[in-house]
């Protein structure tokens, strides 16, 4: 750094601001509260303007998440399907139940056919003929 | 959280102390920009003013301390800058360095300290490589912060930065070699 | 003997062993009835359940733990497949004797053995056939060939199963009437197959 760059830092140092600047500009503050005077329209414009506000919402939006998906898992899923569908999403899992019903439905009809056939066999292999 | 950011909060609100503390906390900084700018503590004081009424009006976009100091040094910087433009004899460009330049070889006001020059030296500036000067001397800003608030490239303020710190060299030179020459005649 | 002869003589054996044994062990109990497909288009009735290991734990996972759908489930462990196909027919001949044999062709192949065989005219399913592949101690699949006038099943579980504990399971469903039968029943006694 050079003499003039030295020079301009010592004359351009920070002052002092004047014993009024402050009182005059509290003089000039609304008399009441900001947000008392604001309309309701502003105040709710300044409210989403806070910083924590993204947050808050981003927050407000996982927990809607969780439980609508908390809902939707309980409500449709775990009835039936808890222990299988743990870790797996809403979507795939309602195909995913579709399938599994039919599957049920077919195995029960096939366990019945050969039960019955097989009780048929039993009863002529064991009841002697008339 | 800073103390700071818990006054804006609150400020934000309604509560004038914790905007009084705000204040506090930056008035020196604004006033002295202004007043390095105008060179008169009167109008310096009224910018100063301005400035910390608008931003009581803002106070809820405020994010945070470095964006309150950021956002401060950004207008008081435009206010300096329209009160100048206000003025009927404002003159933009390459017409406002050339008047500059010619200010350079008017005689000097016989200010004895090299800083009250420099100070008077620097108010002839054009306002923008004014405000630059200010900001990069002032408030030890780096070139590329300076650009960011100003929105112009790095480049265009290095560029201001260089040329002004060539024209001060040249008027410093001057009023003392004219100095020197009047004390020989004396 | 020498303990190096000995040893080529064991290796040799396993060789053998495992030559002839292997065409057992690997083949799968699965039977191919796709000829039966024809058939669809004269039946009156027709049900066709396909359920591979995939599906088959799938539908594992929503039987409940309550008495007779735990007994399923228990049932179902370990299967590789449970295929069904039953056709109800308007008119008795509606499916050839060809049909029938090309079953029994792969039933009559190494691995399978046939449990039992019943002919009669008062099941409602005719005569009835049931074969199982089994390795040593474990059942590797079951097949039941139902061919009743009107009436023609082919049941094939692959993968081992309780036959005692399936028969069991008769009437514990509580599913809807399959509608199946054909109420040829009473007409003739039991007679044991050859």
């Amino acid at each position: 750094m050079n003499h003039i760059e030295d020079e301009l830092k010592k004359t351009l140092g920070r002052t002092e601001a004047p014993e009024t600047l402050l009182p005059g500009i509290m003089k000039r503050l609304p008399a009441t509260s900001r947000t008392a005077r604001m309309p309701w329209t502003a105040r709710l414009a300044n409210f989403f303007r806070a910083p924590w506000i993204p947050w808050a919402a981003a927050a407000c939006t996982a927990c809607l998440v969780l439980l609508v998906s908390g809902v939707l898992y309980y409500r449709v899923l775990a009835p039936e399907t808890a222990e299988p569908f743990a870790g797996k999403t809403p979507v795939s899992g309602l195909a995913e139940i579709e399938q599994g019903r039919q599957a049920k439905e077919q195995l029960l009809i096939a366990l019945q056919i050969a039960s019955e056939k097989l009780t048929e066999a039993s009863q002529a292999v064991n009841q002697p003929e008339r | 959280m800073t103390e700071i950011e818990r006054n804006v909060r609150t400020a934000a609100a309604g509560d004038h102390d914790a905007f009084a503390a705000i204040v506090r906390r930056y008035q020196s900084m604004v006033f002295s920009m202004a007043l390095h700018f105008l060179g008169n503590r009167s109008a310096a004081e009224e910018i100063a003013q301005d400035v910390f009424l608008c931003l009581y009006q803002n106070l809820a976009s405020v994010q945070s301390e470095a964006h309150l100091k950021f956002w401060l040094r950004k207008v008081t910087g435009h206010r300096c800058i329209d009160s100048i433009r206000s003025r009927k004899d404002h003159v933009e460009g390459e017409a406002d360095w050339r008047l500059a330049e010619e200010a350079a070889v008017q005689p000097d006001d016989g200010d004895p300290l090299l800083a009250g020059r420099l100070q008077r030296l620097v108010e002839s500036l054009p306002e923008v490589p004014r405000l630059i000067t200010i900001l990069r001397y002032q408030e030890d800003l780096d070139p590329s912060d300076i650009a960011t608030m100003l929105e112009m490239p790095v480049n265009t303020v290095k560029s201001h930065l260089h040329r002004s710190l060539a024209l001060l060299r040249k008027k410093l030179s001057s009023t003392s070699e004219r100095r020197r020459y009047e004390s020989y005649r004396g | 003997m020498s303990a190096k002869l000995l040893f080529q003589y064991l290796v040799v054996s396993l060789c053998l062993g495992v030559t002839v044994t292997w065409p057992v062990v690997a083949q799968d109990a699965r039977l191919d009835y796709s000829h039966l497909d024809r058939l669809a288009d004269k039946a009156e009735n027709v049900v066709d359940v396909t359920l591979d290991e995939s599906l088959l734990r799938l539908a594992s996972r929503f039987l409940s733990a309550e008495k007779e759908e735990a007994a399923v489930k228990e049932l179902i462990q370990g299967l590789k497949g449970i295929f069904v196909r039953s056709y109800t027919f308007d008119q008795p001949g509606s499916y050839t004797a060809d049909d029938l044999r090309i079953i029994r062709d792969q039933t009559n192949k190494a691995g399978w053995k046939r449990l039992m065989g019943v002919r009669s005219k008062r099941q409602s399913s005719g005569n009835l056939e049931v074969y199982m592949m089994h390795d040593d101690r474990t059942v590797r699949g079951v097949a039941i060939l139902a061919a009743g006038p009107r009436q023609l099943t082919v049941v094939n579980i692959v993968g081992p199963i309780d036959i005692a504990k399936l028969r069991d399971l008769e009437g514990q469903f509580g599913i809807p009437e399959l509608g199946i039968e054909d109420g040829e029943s009473g007409k003739k006694g039991k007679e044991e197959d050859e």
